[in-house]
């Protein structure tokens, strides 16, 4: 371990002291954040990291093969199949880079349609008087989010994380999408259900225990599209959080969440139910 | 659900690479699940079993991770590695979240990698070419953790299998907190030198 930390700093010391022990799932939740955020800043680092999450995944491969009962077989692939036409494909709403070209070409397109509509409408209003400043204004704002949305979707590095709903009985579906170099991300969601009246869904960036104010949103027929400009933060958030909050917003997260995605967890080579069980704790604060 | 049940066009899944499949699954369909299934099924009943020891808990667990693939295929990226590195990982960390959800009432050991090597070969897996490849690759990873001292291997397990935290270690085997992170980084360094072209696959 000498030899490797020559010419490192300190911080970057400590963490190559860690990665091991993070890839096995042997630290410690508060051991683990610190860790999360030095890596999410440190190329090097991470790369040390990935190596070791690498490595520990190949001790999966060592176990003995043990033959599952046929029974098992059939009772999986009879779910699947009463499921099979239930949850629509997500790559119907939202196209990924793993989908193809083609399919995220189409996605871009869909948007762009949609973002030359409003571009119209908002040409149609800057014609009509003051009275339309209102629905000027609104124009404006979903042209801008649609241009955002066009920019993640069309963008190569697009990243796609699918948020977990807490609520066992919700047929609630989310997912984050980001483009880190555009700076930006939407939340595509469908099925949420109708906050009660004075309330609404809020975004939140996590990281640590701090918890930051992204929007807030009322779905509409249970769908959302909210898009998130990252370019002015000077933070990297660990996770993703959408509470209930009353109308207008709340300057902290006041109610567990409804749904949330913990960005490393897919990666991750250990310890994601603490990572989770840590947003939690954010979220519904001391 | 009888195999007639599924397509002529579905049938030929089971020669399509694990990222084509997963695709397909984004479009629902049930072949390609099928096929998923029968080419990692035991994979993953063997990795979830080794670390509950209960057979009824470990097949409701195979039931959950594989119905999870299949309603959220996009949750697999593959630029971030192999399919079924990923899936072993997923399968070990569920069941790891499983055991201490339930306050470690399940009791680890750790067997021997020779003893491990003996009870080769057991694998029951429909591909000849994949059954040979992860053959192979549980040699290797056998013989790479026999060539690194108990001490330090029983530890490694004990995180990775047993889902303990080096600190919970150190007070299950009674030692310094300091000597289990020594023996971690240790043991990681040598299973990483020794695992370097296994580990090199992994990228991508």
């Amino acid at each position: 371990m000498r030899d490797s930390s020559e010419g490192l700093d300190a911080r970057c010391v400590e963490a190559r002291e860690l990665v091991d022990a993070y890839a096995l799932g042997a630290l410690e939740s508060r051991e683990a954040a610190p860790l999360q955020r030095h890596v999410s800043d440190c190329a090097q680092c991470r790369e040390e990291l990935g190596k070791s999450q690498r490595t520990a995944a190949l001790l999966s491969l060592s176990v003995r093969i043990e033959q599952a009962r046929p029974r098992l077989r059939e009772r999986i692939l009879a779910h699947a199949e009463k499921e099979r036409f239930e949850i629509p494909g997500w790559r119907r709403l939202v196209p990924s880079r793993r989908v193809g070209t083609r399919a995220v070409a189409f996605g871009g397109v869909v948007a762009l349609v949609f973002a030359v509509f409003l571009q119209a409408q908002l040409s149609n209003l800057r014609g009509d008087n003051g009275q339309l400043q209102d629905q000027l204004s609104a124009a404006s704002s979903e042209l801008e989010q649609q241009r955002q949305i066009v920019a993640v979707l069309s963008a190569q590095d697009t990243q796609k994380v699918a948020m977990e709903q807490v609520s066992l009985r919700s047929q609630a579906e989310s997912v984050y999408n980001w483009s880190p170099v555009n700076d930006a991300g939407f939340i595509v969601c469908r099925n949420f259900p109708a906050p009660a009246p004075g309330r609404v869904y809020q975004v939140w960036f996590v990281a640590g225990g701090r918890a930051e104010p992204v929007a807030t949103f009322l779905p509409q027929n249970g769908g959302c599209q909210i898009p998130m400009d990252m370019s002015r933060m000077n933070w990297r958030p660990d996770g993703i959080g959408i509470s209930v909050e009353a109308q207008g917003g709340s300057s902290r997260p006041t109610r567990p969440w409804f749904s949330y995605a913990w960005f490393n967890e897919a990666s991750s080579g250990g310890g994601s139910h603490d990572m989770r069980m840590g947003i939690w704790a954010a979220a519904i604060g001391p | 659900m009888n195999i007639q049940d599924v397509s002529p066009e579905e049938r030929g899944n089971s020669e399509l690479d694990d990222e084509e499949l997963m695709r397909r699954l984004g479009y629902r369909d049930l072949g390609a699940f099928q096929a998923l299934y029968d080419r990692y099924g035991n994979l993953v009943y063997s990795t979830v079993l080794r670390i509950l020891r209960d057979v009824q808990t470990a097949e409701d667990m195979v039931q959950e991770i594989f119905l999870r693939i299949w309603r959220k295929p996009d949750s697999y990226v593959a630029q971030r590695g192999r399919f079924v590195t990923w899936l072993t990982s997923v399968s070990r960390n569920r069941a790891v979240d499983e055991i201490r959800s339930r306050g470690r009432r399940f009791r680890y050991e750790t067997s021997s990698p020779e003893e491990q090597e003996r009870e080769l070969p057991t694998p029951e897996i429909n591909d000849p070419a994949l059954r040979a490849e992860l053959a192979d690759q549980r040699r290797l990873i056998l013989a790479a953790l026999a060539r690194i001292p108990l001490e330090q291997r029983q530890i490694i397990e004990l995180a990775y299998f047993g889902g303990l935290t080096q600190q919970e270690i150190a007070e299950r085997l009674c030692q310094p907190l300091g000597t289990v992170k020594t023996r971690v980084r240790l043991g990681m360094q040598k299973l990483r030198a020794a695992l370097t072209p296994e580990v090199r696959l992994e990228e991508r």
